[in-house]
């Protein structure tokens, strides 16, 4: 794991300026920037937009087998 | 009494140790900053402080400094990888400040594979260049995991004001999209706090790890 900030420049001609600031190197006490790592059994992943129409399908199918049965339940 | 325990403690502290080592898969946390400047016609002024926990823990903080009639520069990252870059410059020269923190050896050790992300903080910060024609000025951020078997991912955000040779100035925006942005009544670009993540991928049991420290 790495984490790497450059800044670079290079000045020509004339040099008016050039300042740049990345935090506070005066102040680094407590948690850092560098990455933490965390491990999961399941992945961040956003469903497919296939996946999610199979999904929306299948609900579809339930509540239309709930439909059908619903009279039936009536009778009984 | 003390004294014995004492040693008895040291004994088995050197014993670990010597274990540690001598395990050739040991993880190494390392901490490396460099500035550097380097007049046109001139002679560069550099600093560079490296830590690694080879033989011991990072306890301490590491900086590199310089300064001079061309202005002054300041890197430091701590124990705990909390880091911080300034610089003011009014010469004309190159000049490179870099900030290195790696570890070779995040370790699953879950006995089955698993997902992993990288979480971490960009700090927020800001660039301000007024030079001539031919100048620029580049930060660029890069997160970077590879896991021992090959994959490997990237994070990378670019941030670049150039004054081209015609005189043109303009700001070039790459990479991820932290939100930086130019604010024109401070004439700079202002990065703000930015919480990015990486997906590392499955990772069997075993380790993610990275390459050597590297050196400018």
């Amino acid at each position: 794991m790495e984490y790497r900030v450059e800044i670079d420049s290079r000045i020509r001609e004339f040099a008016e300026i050039v300042q740049f600031a990345f935090s506070d190197p005066l102040s680094v006490d407590g948690v850092g920037e560098a990455p933490t790592i965390s491990f999961s059994d399941v992945s961040n992943a956003v469903p497919e937009p296939a996946a999610a129409l199979l999904l929306l399908a299948g609900l579809g199918l339930l509540a239309g087998l709930r439909r059908l049965e619903a009279p039936c339940m009536r009778h009984a | 009494m003390q004294n014995r325990i004492t040693s008895m403690i040291s004994g088995l502290m050197l014993a670990v140790a010597a274990a540690l080592m001598s395990d050739p898969a040991q993880a190494l946390i390392g901490h490396e900053t460099i500035i550097a400047f380097t007049p046109e016609n001139g002679v560069e002024t550099r600093s560079r402080d490296v830590i690694t926990d080879q033989s011991a823990p990072i306890t301490t903080s590491i900086t590199a400094s310089i300064a001079g009639g061309f202005g002054p520069a300041l890197n430091s990252i701590s124990p705990l990888g909390n880091l911080g870059m300034w610089g003011e410059f009014y010469e004309l020269g190159r000049i490179d400040s870099d900030i290195l923190i790696q570890n070779t050896g995040i370790e699953n050790i879950s006995g089955r594979a698993q997902f992993a992300i990288a979480n971490f903080i960009i700090d927020g910060g800001f660039l301000q260049f007024f030079g001539g024609p031919g100048s620029n000025l580049e930060f660029l951020l890069t997160v970077t995991s590879r896991i021992t078997d090959g994959l490997r991912n990237e994070f990378t955000t670019c941030i670049e004001l150039v004054h081209d040779v015609n005189g043109i100035q303009t700001i070039l925006f790459s990479g991820e999209d932290i939100g930086a942005a130019f604010n024109p009544v401070r004439a700079a670009v202002e990065i703000p706090r930015f919480f990015g993540s990486l997906d590392i991928g499955l990772v069997d049991p075993g380790g993610i790890s990275i390459w050597n420290i590297a050196s400018k």
